[in-house]
C-alpha cells in the first residue's frame, strides 16, 4: 500500500515536471532541428536501392509485415519526393499541423523498408521517436513562416510548448538508457570486464572488404578496449542524468556525439542521426539565439546562463540564471 | 521574446493520456526486447560476443570451378542482408532457399558474368591469433548450400 503510494507519487512528480511551462522558441527550434535531419536522411539514395528487391529476400518486420515485398522503385519514389518535401515545409514551419506528421509517415514508411532487411536497423529510430511528441504539438507559433505571415506577437510560456520536448527528451534519454541497461541485463559485467568490446571490433574489420585499421587497433590493446566498453556503458547508464541535472548535458551532449563518431570509425556503422537528435534537443537553441543576439549588440549574457537544458519552467528562456 | 507562463495549471487531459501510453509503450518495448517498429527493444550489441567466431560467407564459382569469396557490400543494398539472413535460413523451405539463392546468385552475376553457382559456408574460426590484420586460419569450413 504504502510501496503503490509512493510509486504514484513518483510518478506524479515526473508527470508534473514533464507539463512544466515551457519555451515556444525551443520547441520550434526542435522541430526545426528534427525536420532538417530527416529531410537529409530521406534524401539518401538507400531507399531507392532497397526498393524491388526480390522477394525471397523481403524480411519484414512490425507494419512492414502488411506488405509482402519491397515496395516498387515508383512508389518509393513518391514517398521520398512527398516526404522530403513535407519536412522543409515543416521545418520552415508551414502547415506544421499537417505537413509535420505527413512527414513522419514518410519517414515510418521509408525507414520501415531499411528494417525489413533481416534485422531492426536502429540508425533512424531516435529521430523518429522523438517527433512522435511534437507531431500534435503547437510547434510553428514562433520561428515560422506561419507566426511570419500572420504576425502574431511571441506567445508566452505554456505547458503545451512544454510536454512535447520534454517527453522528447525522455525517449532520448531512456533510448541510451536502455541500450545499456539491455547490455547489462543480458551480458552482465562481462559486457566491459571480458573481451567482449574486441572480439566485437574484430569480428567487424573481418566481415569487412578492408580491414578497419582503427578497430584492430583498439581491439589489440585490451586495456584501451576495457576502458572504452566501460566509458560507454556509463554513458549509457548515466544520461538520463541530463533530465534533472542539467548541466551533465556539457558532458553527456559531446559524450554521445563521441560514442557515435567512435562507431563510425571502427565499425563503419552510420549513428549519426542519433547524435543529432541528442544535440537538437538538449541545446537550448533559444538561450543561443539570444545570446547570439546579445553578442552582436555587445551584451553578452553569463556563460553560466547556458544551461544545456532548463528542466524547471525554462527560466534561462526568459533571462533568469539556469539554477543548476 | 517569450513573455511569462500563461496557464501554469493543469495540461489537457489528452495530452496527459498520449505522453502516458507513448512512454508506456516506449518503457514496455524497451524492457521486454518488443519490436514495434519505429519502437525497439535496444538490443544493441548487448549480446556477449566470444574469441569463438562463427560466420556465412559464399563464394562464387567460375566455369573452370574456382571459387572466389564474395563481399556482399558490392552489390545493391537490396542483396547486403545475406550475414543477417543465413542464420534462419536452415529454417527456410526448399523453396524459399532455392529462391533467395537464385536472387543472390543473379545479382552476383552482374558484377562477375561468368559466375556459374554460388556457394555459401558456415565457418567456425577464432579470433586470436591473427596473421596481420586478419585471423591465421579458420578452424571450419561447412558447405550448406549451392544453386546454379
Amino acid at each position: 500500500m504504502r510501496a503503490g503510494k509512493a510509486l504514484v507519487g513518483r510518478f506524479g512528480r515526473v508527470e508534473r515536471w514533464i507539463f512544466q511551462p515551457g519555451s515556444p522558441r525551443r520547441l520550434a527550434a526542435a522541430r526545426i532541428g528534427l525536420c532538417l535531419l530527416l529531410a537529409i536522411r530521406l534524401g539518401r539514395p538507400l531507399y531507392l536501392q532497397l526498393a524491388g528487391q526480390p522477394r525471397a529476400l523481403f524480411r519484414p518486420i512490425s507494419f512492414m509485415r502488411a506488405f509482402h515485398a519491397m515496395p516498387s522503385a515508383g512508389v518509393v519514389l513518391a514517398v521520398q519526393v512527398i516526404a522530403v518535401t513535407a519536412c522543409l515545409l515543416a521545418a520552415a514551419g508551414a502547415f506544421a499541423r499537417l505537413t509535420l506528421p505527413v512527414a513522419w509517415l514518410g519517414a515510418l514508411f521509408l525507414n520501415g523498408m531499411w528494417t525489413s532487411v533481416g534485422q531492426p536497423m536502429h540508425n533512424d529510430t531516435l529521430p523518429l521517436l522523438a517527433i512522435v511528441p511534437l507531431l500534435f504539438a503547437p510547434t510553428a507559433d514562433v520561428w515560422s513562416v506561419s507566426a511570419a505571415w500572420k504576425r502574431r506577437p511571441a506567445p508566452a510560456l505554456s505547458s503545451r510548448y512544454g510536454w512535447p520536448l520534454r517527453t522528447a527528451m525522455i525517449v532520448v534519454a531512456g533510448s541510451y538508457f536502455f541500450s545499456g541497461f539491455n547490455k547489462l541485463v543480458l551480458s552482465g559485467p562481462a559486457w566491459f570486464l571480458s573481451g567482449n568490446l574486441r572480439w566485437i571490433m574484430y569480428a567487424n574489420s573481418d566481415g569487412s572488404p578492408q580491414p578497419i585499421k582503427l578497430a584492430i587497433l583498439l581491439a589489440g590493446h585490451p586495456v584501451a578496449a576495457h576502458a572504452v566498453a566501460a566509458m560507454t556503458l556509463l554513458v549509457e547508464l548515466a544520461c538520463p542524468l541530463v533530465l534533472w541535472k542539467p548541466r551533465a548535458a556539457w558532458f553527456f551532449v559531446p559524450a554521445v556525439a563521441m560514442l557515435h563518431l567512435g562507431i563510425w570509425l571502427t565499425m563503419r556503422l552510420d549513428y549519426s542521426a542519433w547524435a543529432l537528435t541528442a544535440i537538437i534537443l538538449f541545446v537550448p537553441w533559444d538561450v543561443v539565439a539570444d545570446r547570439r543576439g546579445l553578442a552582436a549588440l555587445g551584451r553578452i549574457p553569463p556563460l553560466r546562463q547556458l544551461a544545456l537544458i532548463q528542466p524547471r519552467g525554462d527560466q534561462a528562456a526568459v533571462g533568469a540564471p539556469a539554477s543548476n | 521574446m517569450t513573455g511569462t507562463p500563461d496557464d501554469v495549471g493543469r495540461p489537457p487531459t489528452h495530452a496527459r493520456w498520449f505522453v502516458r501510453i507513448f512512454l508506456a509503450l516506449f518503457v514496455a518495448c524497451s524492457i521486454f526486447g518488443i519490436e514495434l517498429f519505429p519502437l525497439t527493444g535496444f538490443r544493441l550489441f548487448s549480446r556477449l560476443r566470444t574469441e569463438h567466431r562463427i560466420m556465412w560467407v559464399a563464394d562464387t564459382v567460375s566455369p573452370s570451378g574456382q571459387e572466389t569469396p564474395l563481399w556482399f557490400t558490392d552489390l545493391p543494398r537490396a542483396y547486403q542482408g545475406f550475414p543477417l539472413i543465413m542464420p534462419h535460413f536452415e529454417g527456410l523451405s526448399p523453396s524459399w532457399k532455392a529462391a533467395t539463392c537464385a536472387a543472390w546468385l543473379s545479382e552476383a552475376r552482374r558484377i562477375r558474368r561468368q559466375v556459374v553457382a554460388i556457394r555459401f559456408y558456415r565457418v567456425s574460426w577464432r579470433i586470436l591469433p591473427r596473421a596481420g590484420d586478419r585471423p591465421a586460419s579458420p578452424e571450419s569450413r561447412a558447405l550448406k548450400y549451392a544453386c546454379r
